[in-house]
């Protein structure tokens, strides 16, 4: 009787092991796919003149430079525009490897 | 005496069964890795720290994703399937320009299929330990995966979500993004103020105030002399409105383009008009409601190249 509880305690500790173990290695809380956000978004309030693009660089800045949380740059530098430069050409399509 | 030999031996044998089948599991857990392929192929020593280097999408449909992103945007996938993850690696012209999570949305939840912004950093922990120290929350802790990188996911002080990644092969170069694939991205946020200045402490930007039109406030972030990303206040006073990263991809013809997405299942959620930069955007939704941006850039009359 005493052995057969024996038996049953290492089987049950063996489980728990593995169990633990799987769930450490295959789960660890990292990232693996990406967030669903909070829905119900309104992009109503979007006005013709409300603006969220890049700027074409050297645009004028603000006259009037105001206290920020941030540290604004220099107001003697300009606008800084996204990269321009041209990238490889083109070419058509094809399947990607694999 | 020998009945308790025999015992011993079968309790040994049992012990040692336990161990077996921990070590199974371990070799079970550790040989089908979720594995993400490199950023950039073949891999360079570049790196810009602050620039947005990848995107995730998480929808419930990574089947009728991969239809209206390839009619849409000529986007060709790779499956990759590991265990219970569906995961497609989305390409443009042969490069990798993103990736598709199929992930189950219960049909209660308020949630809804969103982009996830990657922005490079040169070492996750300490990316970690800043945007901690600055009211960050961490929303997936840092993982490594050894050909794509280290990446973390956190929720700004403001509550938006991104994502950092020290990519192991290199960041992509400084250079004009092709039509189809993402060209900027924009904050909407109720105070650019706070929240730029959160990214500065991050990503050590240089931060531009914006002359403005509408009143609000809006600022860029640069970095390496170039305009990574704008943080703009959010407009209108519609209470439905919540902090997020909102990613746009480059598109020959704004208007046609956001035809298309009807013509595929998606909404328009802001009709297309010009922008700052002279050209014209449009904000859409794909069919299953991630939002993401349409946006044109003529490059002829573009900026002398800093460098």
């Amino acid at each position: 009787m005493n052995s057969l509880r024996q038996r049953w305690t290492i089987r049950a500790i063996g489980l728990l092991l593995f169990t633990g173990l799987c769930a450490c290695l295959t789960g660890g809380g990292g990232y693996i796919g990406g967030v669903y956000e909070p829905g119900g978004y309104d992009y109503g309030g979007w006005g013709g003149n409300y603006q969220v693009g890049p700027p074409r660089g050297h645009e004028h800045r603000p006259q009037r430079p105001q206290a920020h949380a941030y540290r604004a740059a220099p107001q003697t530098r300009p606008i800084p525009s996204i990269p321009t430069r041209p990238g490889r050409p083109p070419h058509p399509p094809h399947p990607p490897r694999g | 005496m020998r009945d308790k030999c025999h015992h011993a031996r079968h309790l040994l044998s049992r012990a040692l069964c336990a161990v077996v089948l921990c070590a199974t599991g371990i070799a079970t857990a550790t040989a089908a890795p979720f594995e993400l392929p490199p950023l950039v192929e073949p891999a360079t020593a570049e790196h810009h720290v602050g620039k947005v280097i990848w995107v995730d999408l998480m929808t419930p449909d990574l089947a009728g994703a991969k239809q209206f992103y390839s009619g849409l945007l000529g986007w060709t996938f790779r499956d990759i399937h590991v265990g219970k993850t569906d995961y497609a690696i989305a390409y443009l012209d042969g490069q990798p320009v993103g990736g598709v999570f199929q992930r189950h949305l219960s049909p209660g939840k308020q949630r809804h299929p969103a982009w996830l912004t990657f922005f490079a950093v040169r070492d996750v922990d300490a990316a970690e330990r800043t945007a901690l120290a600055h009211g960050a929350r961490v929303v997936f802790g840092p993982k490594s995966y050894p050909d794509r990188g280290r990446q973390a996911v956190f929720a700004d002080p403001e509550g938006a979500f991104f994502a950092v990644l020290a990519s192991t092969s290199g960041d992509p170069s400084d250079v004009l993004a092709l039509p189809g694939d993402w060209i900027w991205s924009a904050l909407l946020i109720p105070e650019p103020d706070k929240d730029a200045a959160f990214y500065q402490n991050l990503f050590g930007y240089d931060v531009f105030d914006l002359p403005s039109d509408d009143g609000l406030e809006h600022v860029i972030l640069s970095s390496d002399d170039y305009a990574r990303a704008s943080v703009n206040a959010l407009p209108g006073d519609s209470t439905r409105r919540h902090p997020r990263w909102l990613n746009f991809v480059r598109v020959v013809d704004t208007d046609g383009a956001a035809a298309k997405v009807v013509a595929l299942g998606g909404r328009v959620l802001v009709a297309p008009h010009v922008d700052r930069h002279g050209d014209k955007i449009a904000v859409v939704a794909d069919p299953a409601g991630a939002v993401f941006g349409l946006m044109e850039w003529s490059d002829t009359d573009s900026q002398k190249e800093p460098r």
